[in-house]
């Protein structure tokens, strides 16, 4: 007998009696200002929120944050002035010199600060980790009190990340845009 | 107790030889502690989420075959190559297979207690292939050749002077150097050299969706994201409790598990991983190990619904006093204590006996698993098949032979009393494990029974 069969052979055999799921949770905390809830968490886990109006802000602000740091790389095409180009196909490896990364999230949760995040947001996988400085730009009026049930916002996510509590100086901005 | 020559006790004593370490251990995880009751008390539905927790392991445990042939079947849809391994032996097989046939002799990996449970470090490096631990705590761990002490804190044992030695010795940092930024910077640049350089990356699972078959993994360094996306090969190994049946569970389980680990609201990295990324190669080991024969022990299945947060160590005060080294298997504290007798009854006879039985870890745990009551009913198991430590086995009939003979009781109560008061040397020894820990009382001019005759006589 395969290791498969027996495993399941075995569990079928000694599983309990079957419950039932339980019901979602109903009456979860709500935060009147989820926003201002989000920003809050984040400067207690070490990450730092600036609020921008739109693109043209947000690019006076990454050049006054960052200057001086040669590899800026982003996949929001608005900020194609500021970053390399064609940087998406290279193999995950050369993204290790990668000084500061622009990506977007869908949405922001308040009560952890997390931020959600899938592949196509972020052009290669591995550009989150890998990069010294992360950037996450979020429009404002998408965030959420809790994270429940959100992820099925999303039916189809290759790869998903929920980032918080930003690594060394990384600077989650919102955008009104 | 027989197990073998490893012993709780004795090895807490080897713990407990240097007070300073043991307080400042105690301190530190007491602070984890605190900062789990804080973020808990931010959550006014905590409550209802524990019990919703525990009622979702509750329907995978009963309904654990059909979730496992559903995740395998989504997850060979979304392009993962899925292996089943009985034993930490076949998962190891599994995992050198898979590296052979890609010609790799050296890899990085990201915590994963299951494979410290399996012991694959030393197999693969018996193998010939050089395995790099790239958890900050475990890497250092490693450097030091010891096993995690904690799931969660891995290297919470050591002082940053002592991971200062160790840096100094095996990544060139300065001596004496230990201001933390300065170590991590370290290990940032050593570790970033080797996951740039391997082509296969092992990781954990924290959470397998039946749903779906997508898996997440939780990190706080981000390690584990950072090997699986610059490697051509990604091995993710997860026992088969770790399923959970829809992606809509996963809120419930992500707000608990940091919170309760280390008072964070959230990991820092909480990643879904669904289909390999183009060119790339991701095989998942469903493990058992042990796991299918819990699930059918009535008193203990609930075990499994753990999430491995170690909230029950860091309030432990057996644990938070006796460090992890002492519980001599890969997961320490009050849940590896019922988790360890399942595997090896007779090595692991000890574990449930390091404990005071106090709750604590009932009280904290986030899937409200019955640890403390799983601990006293593996005493009994023990006990009754004949595991259990000879001395108290031997003291325990001497006690039922005295206390059953009121002529004997009688004399052995003078005599206790003469003997400790006037050959106090005889008691007062090494010899006497009650006195290691404690002063023997006074002993009392007359027992109770005398005293009564006296009073009702006169």
């Amino acid at each position: 007998m395969s290791s498969r069969a027996q495993i399941l052979a075995c569990v079928k055999e000694n599983q309990p009696a079957l419950t039932v799921l339980p019901p979602d949770l109903t009456g979860l905390a709500q935060y009147p200002d989820p926003l201002a809830m989000f920003g809050s968490v984040l400067d207690g886990i070490g990450g730092m929120m600036y609020p921008v109006k739109d693109y043209e802000e947000l690019i006076g602000l990454i050049k006054t944050k960052f200057s001086g740091l040669p590899r800026v790389i982003s996949t929001i095409p608005e900020l194609a002035e500021l970053t390399e180009k064609d940087w998406q196909d290279l193999p995950p490896p050369s993204y290790e010199d990668v000084d500061v990364a622009i990506i977007k999230a869908h949405f922001g949760v308040a009560e952890n600060a997390a931020l959600w995040v899938t592949e196509s947001l972020m052009g290669q996988r591995v550009i989150p980790f890998i990069c010294q400085q992360l950037v996450v730009l979020v429009h404002k009026k998408i965030f959420y009190p809790i994270c429940r049930k959100l992820i099925n916002k999303f039916q189809i996510p290759i790869m998903v990340l929920v980032l918080s509590s930003p690594v060394l100086q990384r600077l989650p901005i919102l955008s009104s845009h | 107790m027989i197990k073998g020559n490893k012993d709780h006790a004795a090895l807490a004593d080897i713990f407990n030889q240097d007070e300073a370490r043991v307080d400042w251990h105690d301190e530190t995880l007491w602070f984890v502690r605190a900062k789990r009751d804080k973020a808990a008390n931010t959550l006014s539905e905590w409550e209802a989420l524990r019990e919703n927790a525990s009622q979702i392991k509750d329907n995978v445990l009963s309904n654990l075959h059909d979730y496992l042939s559903e995740f395998e079947s989504n997850a060979q849809q979304n392009g993962v190559i899925v292996h089943w391994a009985a034993d930490a032996a076949e998962h190891n097989q599994i995992v050198l297979s898979i590296l052979k046939s890609k010609e790799i002799s050296r890899m990085v990996k990201s915590k994963s207690m299951l494979t410290e449970e399996c012991h694959l470090n030393e197999y693969l490096h018996q193998n010939g292939v050089e395995v790099i631990d790239t958890d900050l705590g475990e890497r250092i761990v490693q450097l030091a050749e010891e096993p995690p002490s904690h799931i969660v804190l891995p290297c919470i044992h050591k002082k940053k002077e002592e991971i200062g030695e160790l840096f100094h010795e095996h990544l060139g940092t300065p001596k004496g150097a230990s201001d933390p930024q300065l170590l991590t910077a370290a290990a940032r640049v050593h570790l970033r050299e080797k996951f740039l350089t391997r082509r296969a990356a092992i990781t954990g699972v924290n959470f397998a969706i039946a749903e779906t078959g997508e898996f997440v993994v939780c990190t706080n360094e981000g390690n584990a994201d950072m090997g699986a996306h610059l490697s051509e090969v990604h091995i993710a190994c997860m026992g088969i409790e770790k399923i959970i049946p829809k992606r809509a569970n996963l809120s419930v389980f992500l707000r608990l598990l940091a919170r309760s680990a280390t008072g964070q609201p959230i990991t820092t990295y909480s990643s879904h991983f669904r289909t390999p990324r183009k060119g790339q190669e991701m095989h998942l080991i469903l493990v058992d190990n042990g796991r299918t024969q819990q699930l059918g022990r009535a008193d203990f299945r609930n075990s499994l619904k753990c999430i491995r947060c170690g909230a029950c160590m860091n309030t432990c005060p057996v644990y938070r006093r006796s460090g992890g080294h002492s519980y001599h298997t890969a997961i320490a504290g009050p849940i590896g204590a019922i988790l360890a007798p399942n595997l090896n009854m007779k090595q692991y006879a000890d574990l449930p006996f390091a404990s005071t039985l106090c709750g604590s870890c009932t009280n904290v745990c986030p899937v409200k698993i019955n640890i403390h009551e799983q601990l006293y009913k593996w005493r009994q198991v023990i006990v009754k098949e004949g595991y259990a430590d000879p001395k108290k086995t031997i003291a325990m009939k001497a006690m039922e032979f005295t206390l059953s003979h009121p002529y004997i009781y009688r004399n052995a109560g003078k005599s206790g009393r003469w003997v400790m008061k006037n050959m106090p040397f005889l008691v007062n020894n090494k010899l006497n494990a009650w006195y290691t820990q404690r002063d023997m009382p006074a002993p009392p001019q007359q027992s109770f029974r005398e005293w009564y005759k006296k009073n009702n006589n006169e």
